[in-house]
Formats: structure tokens, sequence, C-alpha cells
């Protein structure tokens, strides 16, 4: 397991780092990695939040749980082609929204789509889990003290699943980030514009083998930084 | 999530078809001689053709297709991939084996393409020539790649400069775009627009087109009969068949 990721800090263009870093496509391959993959972690956490709490809590809603998972197993890049045959300009929802005005495909709104996509699943699973985790006499106790309703779900449910919460949105996050498949097949890729990190590390591979490395590397220290982060944490929502 | 009897039955599935493999890959130890053929991915649908016209007078030999970018490709020669000869999309891969020491012989020339604008069935847009691109959505190739190579080429020496809304990682990525009715035009080969359905091909004019050239060269001497064939009269117009010029 070791021996790759070995291979490519041995491999790194150290030498040339500053000025390759500097180097627009790089940076602007971070920015809008960065960016997307933020955003769609944020309406991940907007969708995913409510989710997990209501397939932790009501059994009336377990049908849609295989919906929201599915991204997990299916191929990314099957998750493109199913997101172009939606959102594409002749699409099942792409078409009226041309129609508005609203053109999907090769903008940053495709890349957000493709993160949210894959990356949901993981924040409904951890969400879940730790709802689940919450003791119950708590709730019951703060339903006692008359906290009921939204105000216990905000006030005692969701801070006792923080952690397991925090884990799966820094796991979502990680996700968006390094997305590949289904950003490739549905968002294209335009420098600037869709090209996140991982786009640019396989065009990159095709004529420029350090500047490929490079931003291999930088992926790398941002998903280390994920799980250092999550330290401890992710032991807590199993 | 897979319970009960719907695991048993998969799982009784899956040991079939790895019993099925078994069988199949001992098959082969008695069966033909093979001769691995690494070709562009562009030659695809005509190199199947191709394999099938050969195999047919030489029931000896299987011929297998590796197919791939032309620069993977020659990676995986230099790296020891085991092929008998390598058919390439452009002149700097099969040079890389080359200059690996790896080549038997020089490299030939056996195929050219073109390029042509890729439009929607029936050219709604009427697009006749690459300035009628400016205003539209255009997908072309990325730069790194050749067919993006090939287009920044044609389209500088037409004086044409376009804003692509994508650029995609292979020609056949490019094709996609429009043939999905997500871009209303391309610039991607001329065998592209006979091989995929659902586009059209509009022509690019002779003194806008770059030297689009297509090289083999034998790494093996299991596939000098597959080289011989390739540059005969028979094989010349099956390529052309699929939009390929002489060499």
């Amino acid at each position: 397991m070791a021996a790759p990721l070995l291979a490519l800090v041995v491999s790194a263009p150290w030498g040339s780092l500053p000025s390759r870093l500097l180097d627009g496509s790089v940076t602007g391959a971070m920015v809008l990695s960065v960016v997307t993959a933020s955003v769609s972690t944020v309406l991940v956490a907007v969708v995913g939040v409510p989710l997990g709490w209501v397939l932790a809590r009501d059994p009336r809603w377990s049908w849609v749980r295989p919906l929201a998972l599915v991204p997990l197993v299916l191929p990314p890049v099957v998750g493109g082609v199913a997101l172009q045959l939606a959102w594409g300009r002749t699409g099942l929802l792409g078409g009226g929204l041309e129609a508005l005005g609203i053109v999907v495909p090769f903008t940053p709104l495709a890349v957000i789509l493709a993160q949210v996509f894959v990356a949901l699943p993981f924040c409904v699973l951890a969400v879940e889990t730790g709802v689940r985790g919450v003791d119950p006499r708590m709730e019951e106790m703060a339903g006692v003290y008359g906290i009921t309703g939204y105000q216990l779900v905000r006030r005692v449910t969701l801070p006792l699943a923080g952690p397991g919460i925090r884990a799966g949105l820094a796991v979502a996050w990680a996700r968006a980030l390094g997305e590949f498949g289904a950003t490739i097949t549905f968002a294209g890729n335009l420098p600037g514009r869709t090209q996140t990190m991982p786009l640019a590390t396989y065009l990159q591979l095709q004529t420029d083998l350090p500047s490929a490395v490079l931003l291999s590397m930088i992926l790398l220290a941002m998903s280390l930084a994920v799980l250092v982060a999550l330290r401890g944490r992710l032991g807590v929502t199993s | 999530m897979i319970r009960g009897v719907g695991a048993r039955a998969l799982a009784g599935r899956l040991a079939s078809l790895l019993l099925a493999g078994a069988l199949l890959g001992g098959c082969g130890v008695v069966g033909p001689r093979q001769v691995v053929v690494s070709a562009a991915a562009s030659l695809t649908e005509s190199f199947d053709a191709l394999e099938e016209a050969f195999e047919a007078e030489h029931p000896d030999v299987d011929v297998v297709l590796n197919l791939g970018g032309s620069q993977v490709l020659a990676a995986q020669i230099v790296a020891g991939a085991p092929a008998a000869l390598l058919a390439s999309a452009d002149q700097r891969s099969t040079a890389t084996v080359v200059g690996a020491g790896l080549g038997l012989g020089d490299p030939v020339v056996f195929a050219r393409n073109r390029l042509v604008i890729i439009v929607p069935p029936g050219n709604p847009d009427g697009i006749a020539d690459l300035a009628d691109l400016v205003d539209l959505d255009v997908v072309l190739g990325a730069p790194e790649v050749p067919v993006g190579a090939y287009a920044e080429t044609a389209l500088s020496r037409a004086g044409v400069e376009l804003s692509p809304v994508s650029l995609e990682a292979d020609t056949r990525g490019v094709v996609a775009r429009v043939a999905q009715g997500d871009a209303d035009a391309a610039i991607a080969y001329a065998t592209d627009a006979v091989a995929i359905d659902g586009v059209d091909g509009v022509s690019i004019d002779d003194d806008l087109q770059p030297d689009i050239t297509y090289e083999m060269v034998l790494l093996h001497e299991d596939g000098a009969d597959f080289l011989e064939f390739l540059a005969s009269v028979e094989a010349r117009q099956i390529l052309g068949r699929f939009g390929f010029t002489g060499p």
C-alpha cells in the first residue's frame, strides 16, 4: 500500500517545485478544485444531514436509502453518463433548463453536480450512523425538560452525533476533491472552468510527467490533511 | 445488502465464470499462435476488420489487438510490454520505440488521416468552414493529445480563434460531445466521422490540414506477416473504407 505513495514522493520534481507551483494551470486547477469541492460539501450537508437523520429515525423512509447510497458502489463514469442523460443539453431535465437559458454541461455547476452525486452517500451514511449512535435516554431526558421537535434535533441529537457528521463531511469533501470519472464524462475539461486537479493530472500525464506527479503530490497532501483532521473520529462513526 | 438465496446464486455464477475463464485460458495454450499488435485508438474499427481479413488468410495466427493512445502504447512497449508490432497515429511514438532500440527495421508509413469538422446529422448550423465555428459551442481535443494539437495547427493556419467549451482527453470523447447533443461542433479525425453514428463530417481545406501520419514498426519477427499484410492492396482498401487515405 505504501509503495506507490512513496514512489510518488520520490519522483516528485522537488527542484522545479516553486516555478511549477506558480504556473497558472496548476494553481487554476487547485483553486477550481478547492472551491467546487467546498461548495459541493455545503450542498451535501444541506441534503445529506436531514436525509441521514430521517433514515435513522423514521423507518417509513428506508426505501430512500438504496437510492441515496447507490453512487457509493456505482463506477463514477456511469454516474457521469447518468448525469449527462439527466442534465445534458438534450437530457431529461437539461432540455427544459436550456429553454430557460440555463446550460449545465461544461460549467463549474456541472462539476459540482458530479461531486455532490458521488460524495452525498458518505455524508448520509455518517449522519445516519451518528444519529443511531445517540443514546435515546438523552433525548428522553431533554423531553422531560420540555425540549422537543426541531429544538430537540438541533440542540441535542445533532450535537451528540456531531463528531460522526463532521467526519462524514470531511470524507465527502475529500471524495469531491478527488472526483474524476463523473466529472470528465459529464462536465468536460476546460482549464479554469471544469478542469479540476484530477483531470489536470490525467492530461498532464500525456506530455509532462513531472507536472502530473506534482499535482498528484498536492492531492495526496490534501487527502492526508483530511485524515489528520479526522484523527480518532473515523472510529467514532463505526 | 445481498442476502440469502440471491447471494448463493451470485456466488454460483461467479464460480462458473471463473471455471469458464480457466477452461478458455487452457484452450489458448494449444490454439493458434498469438501475435500482439499495439494499435492507436483511432484504428479500433479498421484494425478489427484488418484482423478478421488477416486471420482468414493465416488460420495459424491469432492477432490480439492492444488499443490505446499512441504515446501510452509506446510507453508500455519501452517498459517491456510484449507487442510484436506497433501501429501508431503519429511519428513521435514510433520514434520513441526505435530510440529505445526496440525496433526491427525502420518505421513505415501505412496510412494518413485528415481533420474534419464534426457536426450533428444534417449540419443544422450550416457550417462550411472553420470560421463558421466562432460563435458556437465547440469541443476540441486537449492540446496535450494529438487530435487537439492537430486542431490547433489547422485553426492557426486558418487564422481562426475559438473559445471551446471543453478540451477532451481523446478524439472519441471529442466526437461523443456532438453525438450526445451537448456541443454544436467539434474538430476530430475524418475516420471518427465514419466510425461514429449520429454525426456528420464537414471537410477542411487541404492547405489547412496538418500532416497526420500513421506509422508502424516491427518489434518481433512474429509480427512480420501482419506488417506485410498492412502494406497490401487489400489492407489499403479496408483502411480506405474507414476513411483513411493511402501512405
